[in-house]
Formats: C-alpha cells, structure tokens, sequence
C-alpha cells in the first residue's frame, strides 16, 4: 500500500499506463470458461423483471442497481414506438476500473467476470468515477465499497444461471460461455452485427447487444 | 428518495442521456486521466500482469452479502402460485431464516417456460437446476408477505368511521360481537342497535308486498375483491353465504373484465366465454384495448414469452389496436381514442365481406357433425335464419315444425334450397333474404351472415375511417393481414375493450371478424381457456353441504333479474304511472361472476332491499373503481351500511371505512389456490402453498369456520366434509379442506406416488405438511406430494391438441350474429329494447342514449386511460418498495400534439379535471408520442390514500402492525426510513407509498332518475373503465 501511493508520486505513471495499453491489445487464447452475455434489445419489454431478480439475488443497497432499464421513445408520432435496453457492467477486456483502483481491489478473472476485492476494497470511489458505463457504485450499508454485477458469479459456481437471465420474460438475455457456446446463445455469438455499448469507446466488452432493428438509433447503446 | 432517471422515457430530440454522446469528449479525458494515474499504481504495487484483462492468481470474492442460491444449504424451496396480479404463473419461493429471499419461476409451469417446461416425471431435486421466468410483481412477493405496514390482529374502530381510529380487540371479541351485534359502539357516542349475523340470518321475508327480494338473510352481502376463481376461497365464501342464506356473495369480475366476457356472451348465446389468441402457434394476432406486451392476462411470462420471440424471429405479426403504444417496438401500432374500436372493426368486416376474405367452409356448416367432417371443432350461426323486425331467430315452430324440431334454428339448404331445422342440413346458405308468414303477416328473413353484412354496409369505408379517426388504409391493411394467414390469425383482447359503456357491443363485433375466418378450435387460432383437474370430487366431496337454507331473492347487485318481473314494476303499471326509467338499472344480461359496484351502489340507495352487514375480503373498490370515491359516500353512513368487517391484510381505502377489521393471511402465507392459469390453452392445476408462517392472528378461514360455529351453520366444523364412503370428516382449520382438495386434484389427475426422497423433501421444506398428514390417508399424502414436490400438475402445449391440430379444450359451441336474448331485453332507463346489433354510433352512450363526451361537455376534452403498470397490480403494489425505487410515481402521459396545442412541456406540473372532480388532481406531464392524440394516460395503483400512505391510530399498534421484523433483511428489502414508524398509538405514514396521482377519482359519475351513480356498461353493470373526459391544465 505505501508503495503504491509512492509510486503515484513519481512520474512514472505515463510509461506504465502505455504498457498496459499496449498488453491489453492482445487477448490470449485460452480454452477456459469465458461467460459472456448478449442482450437483443428488439425482445426487451421493459418489465423490470431482470432488475428485480437481481436485486433479490444480490441484495442491492436501496435506489442502486446492478442492472437497469433504460427506455427511448422513438420516431415520430404516429410512427412512435419504446425501446428499452438493459444495462449494466459490461465486464470489459480492458476494464478502466481495475488500473483505477490504487488498492488493486478491483481486478478482471479468467473467465471475463470483473470483481471486486471486499478486502482490499478501501471505498475511494476512483473505480466508479473510471468505469465508463457508470456501471459502479458505493454502498452505504457496507461502509462504502463498492459494488456491481458480477454476473451472478455464486450461481455460475453452482452451474445456475445468473438472476437477470433466468428472470427475463421475454428471453431478451442470452447468456453461455463463449469458449464452449450452446443453444440459442450459440447462434447469437455467430452474428456479426452485435454491438457493445458506447460503440466509440472501442472497448472489447462480455456483455453485447443486439440493436434495435426499428429504432432510428438502435436503442440505448 | 432518490429518483431513477434512469429509468425514465428519455426522447430521441432531448439530450440523450444513454447515448455515447452522455460521456463527453472532455468527460471521457477526465476518467481516462484517473485510470492513467491509477493504473501505474496497480502497475507498480503489483507483478505485473500480462494482460489486465485478467488476473490468474486471484480467487473470486462474491460481493457484498447475497441471498443463498436455491442450491445452498439453509434455504428452503418450496414450489407455489403467485398472487402478484392474478395470472396464476408458478413459482419456486425460496426462504432463508424464515424470510422469503427470492421468487422464481417453477420450471414445471409452462407458463413460465414459454411452453416448454421441463418433463413433468422430472424428479423434483433435479428440477433445482432449471429455473423458470418471473416477472417483477413475482418478484415483490416478500414485500407483500414480510410487508410492516400489515395488519395482524383484529382490529375495531375507535372513532367516527374512516376516522382512522382503532384498537386491538381478542380474535373471541370479534367473532362474538359481529355475529350478536348490538349497541357495538355505544362507547363512541352512537346510539344505534346494530343487528349482527345472528339476527340477519332470518329466512323471514324482507318485505311480504315484495316476494321476490327473497329472505332477510340476503341483507347480508360479501364482497370478494380477490380474482372471482382464486379457488378454493371464492368457493368457501360462497359455501358460507349459502349456508348462511344470502344470494349476495359477489366477486370483482366487474372490476377485471365482466364486460369483455359478456361480448362472447352476446356471440355465444350467454354460454361461454374466455377464448384468446394461440401465440404459440399464430401467424397474426391483431390486439384491441390490450398490449399483451405490458402484462396484460395472461401475463409478461403467458404471452411476452412466447410472442417476443416469434415475432423477432418472423414468425408472428402482432398488431395493437389501442390508446397506448405496445411496450414492444416487435409490435404495431394503430392510435385510436376510446370506443373508436367499434368503426374500426365494422370497417375491417366490411372489407372482409366485400373482398370475400371469410372461410366459406366453416361458415356453411349449421351442426356440429358436419363441421366435423371438415376437420371443423365448431360451427356458428351464419346460416340461421333470424326475422330482424322480430328481434329473434326463426325456430321450427314458425314454419309449423312439432315436436324437437320446434324450438330448432332454421337454415337454408344449399342443395335443395328448402328451408329445415339446423341439425338435418349438411350445408347451408350463409347469404339469404326471403320472406315468411308468421302470425298472419309477411316477415322479411336473412341468414345470420346477411344480418351481419347489411349492418357493416351500413356505412362506408371513408366513414368508418371517420368515425374511428384511423385512415382508411390502416382499416384496409389490418384487414388484409387477418385475412392472409387462414385460420392461424385471431384478435386478441381483454377488458380493455369490454370495460367501458357497450364495450360488449364491440367485443361481440370483434369476436364475429375471428368467426368469419373460422379460427375457433384451430392451432394457431382463437381457443378457449383448458380447464383443470377438478378439486371437488374425487377422494372426497368438497362441494356438498346438506342442511343449508334455501336460497331465494333477488341480489343487491340487480343481476339476472328483469325489472319488469319485480312488484315494483307491475304497481307502477297497475297503477298506471309510467315505469321508467326504474330507481337504479337492472342488469338481468349479467350472466357472469359479480357486480360489487352495483352491489354496493344498491346498498348506497337501499334498493331494492337496504343491507345489513356487508363484508369485504380483499376488496378495494374505492380505489380501484372508476368513480369508486363515490362509495366513500356509502360506507360512511350507517344508515346505508350499518355494519362493515373488512377481511384485509392491508388498510386500503376501502378496509379504512370498516368497523372491524380482520386480519388474514397473504398469498405465500396460507392462502391456497387449486386450479388452472388465468388463460392458457394448455390443462394445469398450479398449487399454491405456504412458504413461510402466517404472523396475523386470524385468516379468512377462521372467521368462516369460527361465525359458522356460533351460527350453527352447515359446512364447517365437525362432520362438514363427506369421503366417498360417507365417512365425514372435520373443516376446522383450512388445511382440512385444502389438502382434500389437493387429494382430489391428485385422484383427477392420475398422478403416482411419490418417491420416498420426494416425500422427504416435502415434509422437510413444506410448513403446511403436517397438517396436510392430518387431514390425509398416508396413501392420498404420498400423491399429494407428488404435486406439491412440482408445484402442481402440468400438461403440455401438445397435449392441448389432437391429430388434427384441434385444440381438446375448447367447444362445438357456435357464435351467432344476432343474439335473441339481447335483443328482447330492455333498457330499465327508457323500456327500449337494447340495441340489437353492434352499430356505429352504440359506444360511449349512458342509459338514455347520451354520449358521455355531450353529458361532460366540450370543456373536458380529453379522453382519460388509466392502465396498470407492468409493476403494479391494481391497489395492491404500493408495497413493491423495489418498484418503488424504479417508478416512485406515475404521470400524466399526453400526446405531442395535445401538449403543443395545450402549451404543456415534458416535466410541467398539471391539474388534471373532470366533470365529477372539478378540484382536479396535480401531476408531472410527460408529453410523448406513445398516447394517441386526444387521449391522456396516467397509472393506475398510485396517489393511493391509505395502504401505508396515512397516518393511523391503534391502541395496541405494537402488536397489531407487522413493523420492521427483519433484522439485517430490511435494509434492502424496506429501507431505513421505516426505523420508527410505529410511536405508541401512532403508526406514520411511509411518504414513499401513494405518491402521484389518482386517476380513477377522476371517473365519470352521472344522474340516474335523480341518484347519482357511476358510469357503466348499461347492458351489464360492467364499471366504466375506458370512456372518461378530462381537462388538462398547465398550474
């Protein structure tokens, strides 16, 4: 820890965020587990089923979420029409959060799956601020770590699907590990038009989208 | 309380938030620069790793402190029913230390599985891997259970009624002073006698001039406000009116969708109703006053599943014909103001008939057995010949037929043109106008067709676009797609279309377009809901109760009687003074479940008999009727209802105006639940069961049995419940009844035993077991469990239908275009027949013909639609705190176009008025282009006054309020702004619950021969849900 803060004194900074940059271009290949989750924003109705799920699972503090949903009316009327896409932690590649925490608390697994360390977790907030998403967020309750999704990961432990899946009336949530795809997540993983959210961040997400088909700007993205 | 924007409709020409342009340029360098100087750290206080991205040497910390997943040790999984709203999904409750933590789906229920449920033969510990679909309201289902604001003990007021007053009385008080009665609240100032159940369960007439109001003992009247076939509870009530001997129990089916059923009603000859469309299979459904995608019967997770899906993968069209857009952009829409439907769907028949777009097949076969010979399920009524200045169909006995045939419909012989009884014709003439002689006189005759097609000529294509205001070419194209998938196209509806003044007009139109191209029956097409396995007979006979009085009389309600039948009527006439219009309407149409508003509304006028004691379980019809303020007005004079009990778990609107309350179980705490999905083509029975102990001192139940016990009435207690060998058994606690009644369900079902592990499972995760082994041979408890290890017993989609794609569960019963009894039945305002056809200008007119739009004048110029949120079920979700967190309140949804004209901006704060509250009510505007023009949106279940919105006063409130009972739960299931809530006698409001506005205060109320009443379908008492004017004003 004393090192750390040292070492954001120096100037040093600069030259070891380039090297990060730089190592983070190249994934490896690996054969392990990786869980994604693709979400096709023509099938969501807004119903809040995922949020609520997620919440229950997850025991949420009050007025924060793990996931939301956000709705775009579009078109103009008569020719009007909702679109609601759901967001949340989009458990990127090279995820801004983890080189923002000076504790290193936070830091990406093996499987894609970006989480935190409660241990370490000091509450400074400077993953919040960094995750791009806005996807982070403090908990009062817990003497204000952090908290976000994390895919569910006691139940994946368990082979079960994470709570926002499961829930889903309308199937908008497809989800699988992108290693061994199966089922409809697998078609889905095959489609060249899925997207991730705030395209021009040009981040490599676990989390993509299929747009809206009829939407003029395809959705919340 | 923080608010969401997030959630909130953002507009393609604002500022948008979710967009990439939401993190700026400027932005994005300032979080960047952050990462920069806390990346080096990272960098620098660790080995370096290769790649960010992902960190090998780490073991993953779950976050935080989560629920236990339902494969953990110390939960508890039991498979149930939700009551969320009143779709019937099942569901898997999981409970931790004795709190209910999490609601799933049962992947059993292929409601919950888009119709494809794991096999039923799964064994159950397998059946923890899968999960099935639950929507948000599931979700709520431990704030209902664990809610502090929920009443426990029962409960007497201690001043003024709705004064908000109350003490804590013992269980034996209560029972014993409602069923003696007497000066029960002399303490408080009133010196008035009350007569309790005792002494209005007296078989004496109420008045001997007027024979047919039947025994006093119908001046007790009973209101179910839960769903009218929430069985076994709506069963045991009514087992405990009839013994009692009052014809006044009533259910909420004019609160649901009493109008929409009455259009099948109006086709079907009064036989039948409850048929929807097949999305599993169909290619189009064409909705009216429905969007099925907002939660709507039967459920995010009954239809959204299925159609979200088929309809993204080109396989289904879904089209809604509505005020209010589909919360789906897979669906259409056509913008239309309320009633305006009618036009549209004469015009699409019109279109149909000209351009020969019908099943000729289907619409020539008279009978059942010629309809089968085309692989048909059912026939209907094109072919029948009706005598329209008559107002009837032709029978037999017109043309001289004896005997059988001469009650028998008549059609034309297509062959040999003779005219016979339907049932000796193959095929018959579906266009026919011809002549008869009856009494002496040449009376004109058509086919039923030709009846149909004269009406929808009646009016131009360009009219009907007019009078709908659609464009002609909408009319034109949703013609053309119903018309060009064969029998795999259907519309689709609900109350909506029903629930407004002669919406069973619309809806019997509506039914005959599915008629012409012959959908019924057909996968793909219209089916009628499967039934389930029945749950009175089979081990035991729940139904029978020897030794009850007879019942007689007419109902409060003013249902399935004739006005012209009553004493009243014929003095009048005897008297020679004119007969209408009568005091209050009589709804002899109303051949469905209840009116609870007329019922109310005729105890508010003490006509035609004053009530007594009215009880109401679950019953919020002050908050949920349109206009239901105005009952505000009944149950606080004690005149009108001089005895009130409330049966609730919460204090709604409507237990505030009680004299007792008693407290009940809730949903996941007692209440069980016997039969099938709301709608489902698909054959279930889906058991609900406790989860968790129930914490109230009391439930319905108890107070059935312990009044029935004092009254000595038949069907409780000892001996109430016979086996089929005769041998009777006790009804002393509910369990005695509802396990009998799962036994039953299991004897109907055929289902095995269940293993030894399933049985063990059972006992150990199941609270009600021990009473249900009680009640039980251990052989009838073995198949029980079966049932209860699955959540119930579920048939497939497949199993639904035969060879032919047939669907098993629904009738040959035909749908005719001229409806006798309809037509020969008068309006009790004029002594005018009712209109005989579904015409034009029919919709939105009260009793003496007027349009509610000429009654309220051009002032209120906008169209009120108040829908239920996806989240929210009618009065009864003001306690989905998570909900809350997403929607604290509603607004005042109004089109673009209103707002312009109307100077309103997205955000503005506005009085929304009507005729009947000038005062107004205050909202947020929220202009958007998702209303259509001319019609203003706004939530139902919020600005709710009671339910935790009022402060309340109990002596005892420590004990009669639930509170804060979960330790480190509440935090994130209430929140910490309940922390002393209860101060002595006070328990304070929650100002997060009843925030926004109040639509239904808003409804159209109007005078009826000088009684002010609310507005309703003048055919069958069906409240007026959908056909409001407001004004909208800028503040």
């Amino acid at each position: 820890m004393q090192n750390r803060r040292l070492f954001l004194k120096n100037g040093l900074a600069v030259i070891a965020m380039a090297s990060v940059a730089k190592a983070s271009l190249t994934t490896a290949a690996t054969t392990q587990t990786k869980w994604g989750m693709i979400i096709d924003i023509n099938r969501c109705t807004g119903c809040q089923s995922c949020v609520i799920a997620c919440k229950a699972q997850n025991r949420t503090v009050q007025d924060k979420f793990n996931t939301k949903v956000q709705a775009l009316e579009d078109g103009n009327y008569p020719d009007t029409r909702i679109i609601f896409t759901p967001i949340q932690c989009n458990h990127c590649e090279n995820p801004p959060c983890v080189p923002a925490c000076p504790l290193n608390a936070t830091y990406k697994m093996p499987n894609g799956i970006v989480v935190t360390d409660w241990e370490k977790c000091k509450s400074y907030g400077t993953c919040v601020k960094a995750c791009p998403y806005d996807a982070r967020f403090l908990d009062k309750r817990h003497e204000n770590k952090v908290d976000k999704c994390d895919f569910c990961l006691d139940r994946l432990e368990q082979g079960l699907l994470p709570a926002c899946v499961e829930a889903c009336s309308s199937k908008a949530r497809l989800f699988g590990d992108m290693n061994a795809p199966k089922d409809e997540f697998a078609e889905y993983l095959k489609r060249r038009d899925l997207k991730t959210r705030k395209p021009k961040l040009k981040l490599a997400t676990s989390v993509r989208y299929v747009a809206s088909g009829k939407g003029k700007k395809g959705g919340s993205l | 309380m923080a608010h969401n924007d997030d959630f909130n409709v953002q507009k393609t020409d604002l500022p948008d938030v979710a967009s990439d342009e939401t993190v700026t340029r400027k932005d994005f360098l300032k979080k960047a620069g952050q990462t920069v100087l806390a990346g080096a750290a990272v960098l620098a206080g660790s080995a370096l790793p290769s790649h960010v991205g992902a960190d090998e040497n780490r073991q993953a910390t779950k976050t935080l402190d989560p629920a236990k997943t339902e494969l953990d040790t110390g939960v508890r999984n039991v498979y149930s029913n939700c009551l969320g709203c009143d779709h019937r999904c099942g569901i898997r409750v999981r409970v931790e230390e004795g709190r209910i933590t999490r609601v799933q789906g049962n992947p059993y229920s292929h409601q919950n599985m888009a119709f494809s449920g794991i096999p039923y033969s799964t064994p159950a510990a397998d059946s923890l891997k899968h999960a099935g679909r639950v929507c948000l309201k599931g979700s709520s289902a431990a704030h209902v259970t664990h809610d502090p604001y929920r009443i426990l003990k029962p409960l007497k007021r201690k001043g003024p009624r709705g004064s908000d007053q109350w003490e804590v009385i013992s269980w034996e008080q209560m029972i014993e002073e409602v069923v003696e009665g007497g000066q029960l609240f002399k303490h408080l100032g009133e010196n008035r006698h009350i007569e309790g159940l005792r002494a209005v369960r007296n078989t004496a007439p109420i008045d001997p001039a007027q024979p047919e109001l039947g025994p006093k003992s119908n001046q007790l009247i009973f209101a179910n406000g839960g769903g009218g076939y929430q069985q076994p509870r709506p069963g045991l009530i009514s087992r405990w009116t009839n013994s009692f001997g009052s014809r006044n129990y009533v259910d909420h089916t004019d609160a649901c969708q009493l109008g929409w059923y009455m259009g099948f009603r109006f086709a079907n000859d009064f036989k039948g109703d409850n048929w929807r469309s097949d999305y599993v299979s169909a290619k189009f459904v064409l909705t009216f006053g429905i969007t099925v995608f907002t939660g709507a019967k039967p459920g995010l997770l009954g239809v959204t599943s299925i159609a979200t899906k088929r309809a993204q993968d080109g396989e289904l069209k879904v089209v809604t014909v509505d005020p209010k857009a589909p919360r789906s952009q897979l669906a259409g829409w056509v913008p239309i103001k309320p009633g305006r439907d009618l036009a549209f769907i004469l015009g699409m028949t019109r279109w149909m008939i000209e351009n020969k777009r019908y099943d000729t097949t289907f619409l020539e076969n008279p009978n059942e057995a010629a309809a089968k010979k085309d692989k048909e399920k059912t026939f209907c009524g094109a072919t029948y010949l009706v005598a329209p200045t008559e107002k009837r169909h032709l029978k037999g006995k017109d043309i001289g037929l004896k005997g059988a045939d001469a009650d028998k419909y008549l059609v034309i012989d297509a062959q040999t043109k003779e005219m016979k009884p339907f049932d000796q014709v193959e095929r018959g003439e579906i266009f026919y106008t011809g002549e008869v002689e009856l009494n002496g006189k040449k009376v004109k005759i058509k086919s039923g067709l030709t009846v149909w097609k004269d009406l929808v000529f009646e009016h131009s294509l360009d009219e009907y676009a007019k009078e709908a205001e659609v464009p002609k070419s909408s009319i034109i194209e949703m013609a053309r797609e119903f018309t060009s998938y064969g029998k795999k196209a259907s519309t689709d509806s609900y109350r909506g279309i029903g629930n407004q003044p002669f919406g069973p007009h619309i809806g019997w139109a509506m039914w005959m377009m599915n008629n012409l191209i012959g959908n019924l029956g057909h996968k793909g097409g219209l089916l009628k809901t499967a039934d389930y396995s029945g749950y009175s007979k089979g081990f035991y006979d729940l139904g029978k109760v020897d030794g009850g009085p007879k019942l007689s009389g007419v109902r409060l309600d003013r249902r399935q009687f004739n006005y012209e039948d009553t004493t009243e009527f014929k003095q009048l006439v005897a008297q020679g003074k004119k007969p209408y219009p009568s005091k209050l309407p009589w709804y002899p149409l109303n051949m469905r479940g209840g009116a609870w508003g007329e019922m109310f509304m005729g105890a508010d006028h003490q006509y035609p008999y004053p009530a007594k004691v009215a009880i109401t379980y679950f019953a919020d019809l002050v908050f949920n009727m349109p206009a239901g303020t105005r009952f505000e007005e009944t149950f606080l004079d004690t005149e009108k209802i001089p005895l009130h009990i409330a049966i609730s778990t919460q204090y709604g609107m409507t237990a505030r105006l009680a004299d007792y309350i008693v407290p009940d179980c809730c949903y996941l705490d007692g209440m069980y639940f016997t039969i099938g999905y709301h709608f489902s083509p698909i054959r279930a029975n889906v058991l609900r069961v406790p989860a968790v102990k129930n914490p109230a001192d009391g439930t319905l139940e108890r107070f059935l049995i312990d009044t029935a016990a004092k009254l000595n009435m038949p069907g409780f207690g000892a001996n109430a419940i016979p086996d089929n060998s005769g041998k009777k058994h006790p009804f002393a606690v509910s369990e005695d009844y509802c396990a009998k009644a799962y036994a039953n369900i299991a004897f109907n079902s055929k289902t095995p035993k269940a293993s030894a592990e399933e049985i063990a499972m059972v006992e150990k995760n199941y609270i009600c077991s021990d009473l249900f082994k009680k009640a039980l041979t251990s052989d009838e408890w073995a198949h029980v469990c079966y049932l209860l290890a699955r959540g119930g017993y579920f048939q497939t989609y497949d199993e639904a239908f035969d060879e032919n794609g047939l669907h098993k569960f629904t009738p040959a019963m035909p749908f005719f275009f001229y409806c006798d009894r309809m037509a020969n039945t008068r309006n009790p305002a004029t002594g005018e027949f009712w209109p005989d056809l579904p015409r034009i200008d029919v919709p939105g007119k009260d009793f003496f013909g007027k349009r509610i739009d000429a009654n309220e004048g051009k002032e209120y110029n906008l169209y009120l639609d108040s829908t239920k949120h996806p989240m929210m079920t009618k009065a009864r979700s003001q306690n989905f705190y998570w909900a809350l967190e997403i929607l604290p309140e509603n607004y005042v949804e109004i089109n673009v176009r209103d707002a312009k004209r109307l100077g309103i901006k997205d955000g503005d704060t506005v009085k929304v008025s009507s005729k009947t509250l000038k005062k107004g009510a205050v909202g947020k505007a929220k202009v958007t282009g998702l209303v259509a023009e001319g019609v203003v949106g706004i939530y139902h279940s919020y600005g709710q006054r009671g339910y935790g919105s009022i402060d309340v006063k109990i002596d005892g409130a420590e004990s009669a309020i639930q509170g804060l009972k979960l330790g480190k739960w509440n935090d994130n299931m209430f929140g910490k702004e309940l922390q002393g809530f209860i101060k002595g006698n006070l328990v304070v409001k929650d100002t997060r619950r009843g925030r926004g506005i109040f639509a239904n205060e808003l409804g159209v109320t109007y005078d009826y021969n000088g009684n002010r009443i609310m507005s309703v379908d003048p055919t069958s008492g069906t409240p007026n849900f959908y056909y409001h004017k407001i004004k909208v004003e800028k503040v």
